[in-house]
């Protein structure tokens, strides 16, 4: 008979290597924890810390060129940590199943997700095809899909994010398991998708007793759902702990330094001073850009990205446009660099009209423009050396004497890297080079596009630090596209709120945060607390698709 | 590192490890440099020496098996077949390279400027390039050199013709993943001009899969020269192309194979060996390697 | 779906109207004067010109190639002047059922043993199995039509002398009754593209084996039985349909190697023997139906990869 003391999951002094390239590297060193029924537990860490590895290890499912080199992981009181692959399929999905990281990937897509939710019931045994139906009905009712009879017909291209996670949540939960692995369930999301199915899944937790192995690089994601928390870094288990001592009484520099990122970032940081009565350094007035989409099957539709949008930034300040993914704010910011031309509206620069694309844009006007992308692996060029890289963006494609070396220097940067090419720097140098390379021509106006959103939360943290020294002591002004409202706080002096295509709302910081007007804004600012949003904010349900 | 936080630990450079030994190591690598290697090796002996001269008729040593005087023997007008095999291995040689340097070149004209500019032009020319790709390369070999007729040179031609779409299209598919990424559209921001985007930006990040193409097409171009020659439409008499020696001594099989053998496995151990090298290649640019 | 059929069907006729522009357009360029060719060295101004008029070699170039093209809508595809007035749609009429014979043969042979042996090769990457096939494939594919057939030629007519090394086929018995003829060359014309094929099939294999899809739902739970065929081989062998066709253009090049080497009377040889003797109607013609063929098959294999692959129907 099962015992309920005895914890669902322990694991004990767990080391991992892998082989690459013929050499063997430590992935995990003497890692150990436990979960019991009904619990949450957190595994925390930046990218590259090992946790991935611990989870795939407690599953059994290791890649091939990986091998436990010590420890146990005892599940329900049974070592599987040398379990062969075969001996631990009767136990997947039955004993223990996985909700994965990326909805888009994890579903078969030439197969119905009804029916793929069914096979897993079929593999336990089940063959009746009215109960398996009513199960699968059931199922998504729980994970509060609406209309599953249509859903469970559906394949999965036809869906959206949230719903496909939710199914996938169903698939796991099928034949109720008693421990859930999340690997870094809500990331691919939305925000306001991530708050609903982060409340989903509490919600299962409590009704099911299901014990939940979390894991994620963000710790505000982590006190709603889980108790206990391990922050794991370069392999080994740094601090574990009850979530709230952690979060209040960090032991672990490492930890001190997470628990001050994050609170960092849910701080304001104090006075913010006065627009100044200047002339706009940027003015936007009326843009408008449509798509139209559409391929050999669909009709062709027109989306409207941008609908009639104005606003201007003042010079030496920073205005944020902040929405979610399909809102229009990366293609506001492609209008205004000139590398997607508009179908009307002005976009002027301290009073000359700016061309609609870069190409027809006189140089002295391109100059005084740059742009960050998010993605710093595709914003570099992987074959170019840094010092290539940037004084690319010098005027005249050269550096003169030391120039690159001093922006290395202005973005914290140690001038010995400017040789490296891009794959042998880290996520955050990588992204400060991309900086150093938008002020190498002494720009007055930066446009950041998601410059933060790829990167660990404690890197994130410096790298606003920096852009608001560089801001102020060049006096450059900043376009900052974002969807995270934490960020937007840090750093910007007005925001402009974005949905569909159209401004909702648009102010200072600290008015439209602390008197937010437009249902829509309440929402997101709701959702970046870690709650929903109540009956007076617009609860924005995906079950709706955003066509 | 300044200011810059503790974490934001800079990862140490992997060692840069030379192209050669990254080959050997990943498989088939190692075969594949042997290969190649020696008919390399081949090819620079035969500009200098050969056992025998490759086109002396000999009325007294004909049909003669593989002996100490001849490792190969000799075909029906007494010449040494391993002679010709090594003369034939620097006509194999520069008809490849020359027909795939003539297919590369035009190829990444067509293909990069294509990819670059988009649209109608785009559209239009890979329609073009793929009409040209719905003839069986050999069809549309014997096609052109139906016309220009055959010859040393006009193989060239003929190859760098039937191979030029093809690269095009590999260098087009290439050139468009890499113009979505953004390091172009900031050059393209800054106001650099078109030709510095795709040469200095764009073309150092297809040389992986562009030249795994170029690997393959040389391989193909041996295939498709000593096929024309094989049917008598390529490289003439009396030179010692290989397809040529085999349809010499396609009849004489049951007396003499080691006139149309040699030849065969010749082409066989190099195409091998070239393929092995692309295959290679193409892991290591995958990252499977 | 309707829609998307008619369209493809479209494309194909305007790229093989294109592609007849493309053959004429190379085929006139031809050097050499062509009424020379047939009339021979002695004859006189007169006769040359008048046969030039005849063949109606003194028009422009778009007007004979309206003529030729209104012709061959019609079936008409002109005479042969190296098999003086024979019609060439009727010589090609004759060689192409031969030739579609061999490829139908050759075909048999590649699709189940390329798949079979590709999938079963991807699904346990690195055995000896793959190693083996990896191997085996890699010299099928490197070597050209006419050195595999001498390899086995000697090999299946010389030292084990079970199969005859030519393939004349006798033109009064029935095919089937021949058959025998047609193992040789269609074993060499399979060879390449067996390789080709099998290494793809191979690779989709291992991609989809080892993709997110399946290992989400090998690990909540789908036995492995349904996980191989609804999860890994349904998405790894859509994209099989594809490569074949690509392959089936291979084969019609190869066609007129084997041909020949195996002295087998089919479109292959035809086209090699009018190249030869500067056949201009020949070539046109037998170069057009080749082509032709080749677009008729991205045909049949657009429309299964379109039955297989749910993605491309509309919600």
């Amino acid at each position: 008979m099962t015992d309920t003391s005895t914890p669902i999951l322990e694991v004990r002094d767990l080391s991992v290597d892998y082989v690459v390239r013929r050499r063997q590297v430590p992935a995990v060193r003497h890692v150990g924890f436990t979960l019991n029924r009904g619990e949450g537990y957190a595994l925390l860490g930046g990218s590259g810390a090992g946790k991935s590895t611990v989870a795939l290890a407690c599953l059994g499912y290791l890649p091939g060129n990986a091998t436990v080199t010590g420890g146990q992981i005892l599940l329900r009181g049974r070592d599987i940590a040398h379990a062969t692959r075969q001996a631990m399929q009767p136990l997947w999905g039955a004993d223990l199943s996985i909700v994965p990281q990326d909805p888009h990937a994890a579903l078969n897509p030439a197969r119905r997700v009804g029916d793929q939710v069914a096979d897993v019931l079929r593999a336990r045994g089940e063959t009746d095809p009215r109960a398996i139906t009513a199960r699968v009905q059931a199922l998504f009712e729980m994970v509060r899909l609406r209309d599953p009879a249509r859903v469970a017909e559906s394949y999965p291209h036809h869906l959206s994010g949230g719903m496909k996670q939710r199914i996938c949540i169903a698939r796991a939960l099928a034949v109720e398991p008693a421990l859930l692995v999340l690997d870094e369930p809500t990331t691919a999301l939305d925000v306001t998708t991530q708050a609903a199915i982060l409340d989903t899944i509490a919600d299962i937790r409590d009704r099911l007793g299901v014990a939940l192995l979390f894991i994620t690089h963000d710790l505000r994601v982590v006190t709603t759902l889980c108790r206990r928390v391990g922050i794991m870094r370069g392999g080994e288990m740094v601090e574990q702990g009850d979530a709230d001592d952690l979060l209040h009484r960090p032991q672990h520099p490492f930890t001190r330094q997470l628990v001050d990122a994050v609170s960092l970032m849910g701080r304001d940081d104090g006075a913010r001073v006065a627009a100044p009565a200047v002339a706009p350094l940027l003015t936007v007035a009326g843009l408008r850009k449509t798509f139209s989409l559409g391929g050999l099957f669909r009709a062709r539709r027109k989306v409207k990205a941008i609908d009639d949008v104005s606003f201007t930034v003042t010079p030496g300040r920073t205005l944020a446009i902040v929405g979610e993914s399909g809102s229009g704010k990366s293609t506001v910011a492609r209008c205004v660099m000139g590398l997607l031309a508009p179908d009307g509206g002005r976009i002027a620069l301290g009073g000359d009209d700016l061309a609609a694309t870069s190409a027809g844009r006189n140089r002295r006007l391109r100059r005084q423009l740059a742009i960050v992308f998010q993605n710093p692996d595709s914003s570099l060029n992987p074959r170019h050396t840094v010092r290539r890289i940037i004084s690319r963006a010098l005027p005249g494609q050269r550096a003169a004497g030391d120039q690159v070396e001093r922006l290395l220097a202005a973005v914290h940067l140690d001038p010995s890297l400017a040789e490296r090419l891009p794959r042998e720097l880290s996520g955050g140098q990588k992204q400060r080079v991309a900086i150093a390379r938008a002020f190498a021509a002494d720009p007055r106006l930066v446009v950041l596009d998601e410059a933060t959103s790829s990167l660990d939360l404690t890197v994130q943290v410096a790298v606003l630090e920096l852009l608001k020294s560089l801001q102020a002591a060049r006096g450059t002004a900043y376009l900052f596209i974002s969807h995270d409202m934490h960020v937007v706080r840090r750093l910007a002096d007005d925001v402009a709120v974005m949905q569909h295509g159209r401004f909702c709302e648009i102010g200072p910081v600290d008015q439209v945060f602390a008197r937010p007007a437009h249902p829509y804004t309440r929402a997101l600012l709701a959702s970046a607390e870690g709650r929903m949003a109540d009956e007076a904010g617009a609860v924005i349900p995906d079950t709706v698709e955003l066509s | 590192m300044g200011g810059a936080s503790v974490t934001d630990v800079s990862a140490r450079p992997p060692a840069r490890v030379p192209i050669l030994l990254r080959i050997a190591q990943a498989r088939g690598g190692t075969a594949g440099l042997i290969l190649i290697g020696f008919w390399l090796t081949v090819f620079l002996l035969s500009l200098a020496w050969t056992p025998h001269d490759p086109f002396a008729f000999s009325l007294t040593q004909k049909l003669v098996a593989p002996s100490a005087d001849f490792w190969l023997g000799t075909d029906r007008y007494g010449r040494d077949v391993l002679s010709r095999i090594m003369a034939g291995c620097r006509e194999v040689m520069l008809i490849s390279a020359g027909g795939t340097a003539l297919a590369l070149a035009l190829g990444l004209i067509v293909g990069v400027t294509a990819g670059f500019y988009g649209r109608l032009y785009d559209e239009g020319m890979m329609r073009l390039m793929d009409i040209l790709m719905a003839f069986p390369s050999l069809l549309l070999a014997l096609l052109v050199v139906g016309v220009l007729g055959p010859g040393y040179f006009n193989v060239i031609l003929v190859v760098g013709a039937v191979f030029a779409p093809r690269i095009a299209r590999v260098a087009r598919g290439a050139v468009l993943e890499v113009r979505q990424k953004e390091f172009v559209e900031a050059a393209l921001a800054r106001g650099d001009s078109a030709g510095n985007v795709m040469l200095v930006e764009i073309l150092p990040n297809i040389v992986g899969p562009l030249g795994v193409e170029v690997g393959v097409r040389f391989a193909y171009a041996i295939f498709l020269s000593a096929s024309l020659g094989f049917l008598g439409l390529g490289v003439q008499p009396p030179s010692p192309d290989w397809g040529l020696m085999v349809n010499e001594g396609r009849e004489l099989v049951d007396v003499a194979p080691w006139i149309s053998l040699a030849p065969a496995c010749a082409i066989a151990t190099l195409v091998v060996g070239v393929n092995l090298l692309s295959e290679a290649c193409r892991r290591i640019w995958a990252g499977e390697a | 779906m309707l829609a998307y059929v008619i369209k493809r069907v479209l494309a194909i006729a305007a790229s093989l109207l294109v592609a007849s522009v493309l053959v004429f357009a190379i085929v006139q360029v031809l050097p050499g004067d062509v009424a020379q060719m047939i009339l021979g060295r002695d004859a006189t101004p007169e006769s040359l010109a008048a046969l030039r008029r005849d063949l109606g070699l003194d028009q422009p170039l778009p007007q004979r190639y309206g003529d030729w093209i209104a012709g061959v809508l019609r079936g008409d595809f002109g005479r042969a002047i190296s098999i003086p007035g024979f019609p060439v749609g009727a010589l090609i009429a004759d060689r192409a059922a031969n030739s579609l014979a061999l490829a139908a043969l050759a075909s048999l042979l590649i699709v189940p043993l390329a798949i079979g042996l590709g999938t079963l090769a991807g699904l346990r990457p690195n055995g000896l199995f793959d190693r083996i096939v990896s191997v085996g494939s890699m010299i099928t594919i490197s070597l050209p039509e006419f050195a595999s057939a001498i390899f086995l030629i000697i090999l299946f007519a010389k030292v084990f002398p079970i199969l005859p090394s030519m393939s004349i086929l006798n033109a009064r018995i029935g095919l089937g009754a021949q058959l025998h003829l047609l193992i040789l060359p269609a074993l060499t014309l399979s060879l390449i593209s067996t390789g080709y094929v099998l290494r793809m099939v191979r690779a989709s294999v291992i991609e989809v084996a080892t993709s997110e899809q399946v290992k989400v739902a090998t690990l909540t739970g789908v036995s492995p039985g349904r996980i191989l065929f609804q999860y890994v081989l349904r998405n790894a062998l859509a994209p099989a349909v594809t490569i074949i066709a690509m392959n089936m253009g291979w084969l019609i090049g190869g066609l007129v190697v084997v041909e020949t080497v195996f002295a087998y009377p089919g479109l292959g040889s035809l086209l090699l023997h009018a190249v030869t003797q500067r056949d201009v109607p020949l070539i046109q013609g037998a170069a057009l139906c080749s082509v032709g063929a080749y677009l008729v098959m991205n045909l049949i294999a657009d429309l299964i990869y379109l039955g297989l692959n749910p993605q491309l129907r509309p919600a």
